[in-house]
């Protein structure tokens, strides 16, 4: 008998998980969606979720970073293609260095994820960010180019190009690079009393360029490997907080990152995976201040961070209904900085988590045990004592109907951040005594989806309330003489998010998709009954805040809008009128369209950002920028 | 009719007194003492620094009312941003913007007379820090590393002249102006200097070594200069106070101590460092340079969370005692001289002194 051999069939798309499956809130957004709402850039990904909030520094090149339910950004892992980023001196990762080029997929969960076959690291954290990167697909040949310009506002400029190359019939790599720069002088409306006056944001620029090269090599039976070599440099003014009367803005900061990871997968048979992860990352940060108070005339303090990361998992499948998880994390973190009476820390962390789960067609549960031991050695100075810790987590899901998509979930995490580099040994402010910060999550939702009507291809819905506790949080406590860091922090956060997501397909030339987001949030300070902000809000949490978008697309041009509300937030502890920032709408447009020229095509799109042109903020005196605009174009061969 | 019959019979009875109360004060003048009364007390809140949010409490002795941010109300406008120190003199009110890097001279209604800025060499501007008067002169500190003089008629910054760097507090004393040079920034090398200039012309006469980190600097009516210095915060150094001799300018050290004020030559200081489990309420008899008492808070008032500054009330006595968490609105405690609790008012964030308005 003659056999055929039949091609392969690449598959380049990622796994998109079951959203409404999970026992625990996660959301997902694609490739496709962020480029019909017309994203850009990370963080407005992340906004168009519930239960996020983003502090945002403004601007092009300013400071982002996310925090999950009110818990804080330094309890939130960022993980690039499966390996966490990490910032062991800040605890906290900007994710507006990352470009959304490359991205496939982002996927925020919150609490512990279904997916147990992961690194002990991804357990560790109590909501956690997964950008995954697309990988390169050679239908027509053996290459693929990718060019693409992107210019905006306040001189915007950011040239990138990619390049892949399928070596073999098992070997791929890709290779892509991008330069972008901005000068970020922004007009603003500065409000003061009775007086408004027009400035100008000043020391905003930001000069940066990234590049990444990765290697694909699927070995069959022995499994799949993937290298990749990541480096940023960046430039940029610190324009600060807007100062009344005589602003004088000259700081300034540079970064350094390289990082290089491998991950090797492999399924042994059917019950047996395992999975195995190294990452080498190099961080260096230079922060500049111009000013005569300082002797020299300037203040310049430079860190550099390195990471030694390995980690190994192992998953058994004995039945179709169970599996378990085995996964070890180890890491070495060390900071040097050349700010007075540097310790010149070590940190040696152990992570292990064992992990069981139950899934049917009706059924899923998952439960899993984290233990962690860390220590830390230093060159001059105490040291933090060593921390041992098991943390469990528990979820489940369940189909209460069997015939219709509703599930109900509910989950429980137990979890903590150990105190940063600076929260231990910042000059003068840190505090080798600091305990590690403690969360407990718990959540309940209903999630459901159908299509409830002819003219509805799809109807997805989820809301999920929350109950979290933060222990011992850290915060600086000021005095008389100076500030120190220390565990004085409990809170109490209660929440609700409301997720909806429906396709409406009204013809064949006019396809549309609507999806709202809402999220109510009652973070609240129980620290001390005598003191003046005892159950007000903790600053910059909203307690009202929602998204809505509408993208309609049509074989001539695709439409997005997409609208974010902010309710009122406090800027500081105690909820009083003088701290109040004002809750804002922001509205963006975007539509693009793509042309195909023989075997290239052509992707023009353009944006309005800020169609209300208000200068909201989000941190207080840190305007963000009114009406601007971008456009990019995009030639793919 | 009846106004006429009534004005008459006013005109006829004061005819009739008048020559009998002229008779006996033939000599001199009727001098009637209107006495001296506090009438109302301005809080200075600090603010968050990079938060704009400085402001200007108005604490009315009688009616014991609160009028919170006063400048605004007054002015349309904010105070700005870290309000460092304050000063009255003569008729108006002097403001140490030191974050929005400028000085605020006001009327005793918060009304802004004008605001003075000044500028270095490279166009950055000068920040202003600490204030102190003498002769008709106010002296001011600049944080980055000068001290100036403000004419108070014209309100013009005049001579300035580099001290060292971060300099803070300043006092006038035998015709010199002493100023603590602290180099803050520089922590931990930080400075160990009192810069002593000439106060007309402002040139440097000589630099006085002290204990490290020098910020409050007050004088007594004899000419004896006072410093105190944070030290390394109890390392190797506590927060010290020291005093310079009028004549001799040797330092002695006199006892630990962490912020201060005088009032008719009685020093009240409190001593918070960072280790201590217990706060100190200090009085010192700065004339005959002995210990009164190491806690004069006598009625077991307690405040909430920790003192923040402390001033004295130079009409009654009366001690303003600052309690601040650094996070929300402070309070500020008044007590007697006997060291009594009077009454405590809700005051912005982060009271730094309590300025007196008399009737004088």
């Amino acid at each position: 008998m003659r056999h055929r051999d039949l091609n392969g069939v690449e598959v380049v798309e990622r796994a998109r998980p079951v959203v409404n499956r999970e026992g625990a809130p996660i959301q997902v957004m694609n490739r496709d969606e962020m480029l019909r709402l017309g994203m850009q850039e990370l963080s407005e990904v992340v906004r168009r979720f519930s239960g996020v909030t983003i502090k945002d520094y403004g601007g092009i090149g300013g400071l982002k970073t996310v925090s999950v339910r009110s818990l804080g950004a330094q309890h939130t892992a960022v993980s690039y293609d499966g390996i966490t980023i990490s910032d062991a001196q800040s605890g906290q990762v900007d994710i507006s260095r990352y470009s959304l080029d490359n991205v496939e997929q982002v996927v925020l969960s919150i609490g512990q994820t279904d997916n147990i076959f992961q690194t002990a690291r991804m357990y560790a954290s109590a909501g956690a960010l997964q950008i995954e990167t697309s990988r390169p697909g050679f239908a027509q040949r053996n290459y693929t180019l990718e060019g693409q310009v992107k210019t905006g506002s306040f001189g915007y400029i950011n040239p990138s190009f990619r390049y892949g190359q399928k070596i073999s019939k098992r070997v791929s790599a890709t290779a892509q690079t991008d330069w972008m720069r901005a000068d970020g002088n922004y007009p603003f409306t500065l409000v003061n009393g009775t007086l408004r006056e027009e400035q100008k944001r000043l020391n905003s620029d930001i000069n940066s360029w990234r590049g990444e090269a990765n290697v694909y090599a699927d070995l069959h039976q022995a499994g799949q490997l993937m290298f990749k070599a990541y480096y940023f440099d960046s430039e940029r003014g610190l324009p600060g907080s807007v100062s009344l009367y005589n602003p004088e803005a000259r700081e300034r900061m540079w970064d350094r990152n390289f990082f290089t990871q491998a991950r090797y997968e492999n399924n042994l048979s059917r019950a047996w995976s395992v999975k195995g992860l190294l990452k080498y990352n190099y961080a260096y940060n230079r922060y500049q201040d111009i000013n005569n108070k300082y002797t020299g005339g300037r203040q310049d303090d430079r860190y550099t961070q390195k990471e030694y990361y390995g980690s190994g998992a192992l998953k058994y499948t004995p039945t179709d209904f169970l599996t378990y998880s085995f996964s070890t994390d180890l890491f070495v973190n060390t900071l040097d900085a050349t700010i007075p009476e540097s310790p010149y820390p070590t940190r040696y962390t152990s992570l292990s988590v064992l992990a069981a789960q139950y899934q049917d067609s009706r059924l899923t549960l998952t439960g899993s045990l984290l233990g962690t031991f860390i220590t830390e050695r230093v060159k001059t100075g105490d040291r933090p004592a060593d921390r041992k810790r098991v943390s469990p987590a528990l979820s489940g899901s369940w189909r209460i109907l069997e015939d219709e998509n509703i599930r109900i979930r509910a989950s429980f995490k137990d979890i903590f951040r150990v105190p940063t580099f600076n929260d231990l040994y910042y000059l003068r402010i840190g505090n080798t005594s600091l305990r590690p910060e403690r969360a407990t999550q718990y959540n309940a939702g209903v999630t459901w989806s159908g299509t409830p009507f002819p003219f509805v291809s799809y109807l997805r819905l989820s809301a999920d309330g929350y109950y979290n506790r933060v222990h011992d949080k850290i915060v600086v406590l000021p005095s008389l003489s100076f500030a120190k860091m220390m565990n004085l922090g409990e809170v109490s956060i209660k929440g609700v998010d409301i997720n909806m997501e429906t396709g409406l397909p009204v013809s064949k030339q006019l396809s549309l998709q609507l999806a709202g987001t809402y999220t109510w949030q009652k973070a609240i300070d129980i620290t001390d009954p005598s003191k003046k902000n005892y159950k007000h809000q903790i600053p910059y949490t909203p307690e009202h805040s929602g998204t809505a978008s509408l993208t309609a697309e049509t074989p001539w041009l695709n439409i997005g809008y997409l609208l974010t509300a902010v309710g009122d937030r406090y800027a500081l502890p105690q909820n009083i009128r003088e701290n109040r920032i004002s809750g804002y709408i922001e509205q963006g447009i975007s539509a693009n369209r793509t042309f195909a020229l023989g075997n290239t095509s052509v992707r023009l799109q353009g944006e309005i950002i800020n169609l209300g042109n208000i200068n909201y903020e989000v941190i207080q005196y840190y305007p963000m920028p009114g009406r601007s605009f971008r456009v990019s174009l995009k030639i793919n061969y | 009719m009846k106004k006429n019959e009534f004005l008459l019979g006013v005109f006829l009875s004061t005819a009739f007194i008048l020559p009998f109360t002229s008779c006996e004060n033939d000599d001199e003048p009727v001098v009637v003492e209107i006495p001296e009364v506090t009438e109302g007390v301005y809080v200075l809140n600090n603010g968050k620094y990079g938060s704009n949010n400085a402001t200007l409490s108005y604490y009315d002795v009688t009616s014991k009312t609160v009028v919170s941010d006063v400048f605004s109300s007054v002015n349309g406008r904010k105070l700005g941003d870290t309000a460092q120190d304050m000063l009255i003199y003569g008729s108006k009110m002097y403001v140490a913007m030191y974050g929005s890097k400028q000085i605020e001279v006001m009327d005793k209604q918060g009304k802004s007379l004008k605001t003075l800025t000044s500028k270095n060499a490279d166009n950055s501007l000068h920040q202003p820090r600490c204030f102190t008067s003498a002769n008709g002169k106010v002296y001011v500190s600049f944080f980055d590393g000068y001290v100036g003089v403000i004419d108070t008629t014209s309100l013009e910054i005049g001579t300035i002249v580099p001290v060292g760097l971060n300099p803070e507090q300043l006092t006038v004393a035998n015709n010199k102006v002493y100023v603590a040079v602290s180099e803050g920034l520089n922590y931990p090398n930080t400075g160990t200097k009192v810069a002593v200039l000439n106060a007309s012309t402002l040139a440097e006469v000589t630099k006085i070594d002290v204990v490290k980190n020098p910020i409050n600097v007050l004088s007594d009516s004899q000419g004896d200069v006072y410093v105190i210095s944070m030290g390394d915060y109890g390392t190797t150094a506590n927060n010290t106070l020291q005093r310079i001799d009028k004549q001799t300018q040797a330092v002695t050290t006199v006892m630990d101590a962490t912020i201060m004020t005088i009032c008719n030559d009685t020093i009240y200081a409190i001593y918070s460092q960072w280790n201590q489990p217990t706060v100190s309420y200090i009085k010192y008899d700065a004339k005959n340079e002995k210990l009164i008492s190491n806690n004069f808070i006598t009625d077991g008032t307690k405040l909430t969370n920790g003192p923040a500054c402390i001033k004295v009330d130079p009409v009654t006595g009366n001690i303003y005692i600052g309690d601040s968490d650094y996070q929300t609105n402070g309070d500020m405690y008044i007590f007697s001289r006997e060291g009594k609790l009077i009454n405590k008012f809700e005051v912005g964030l982060n009271p730094v002194g309590a300025f007196f308005i008399s009737n004088k």
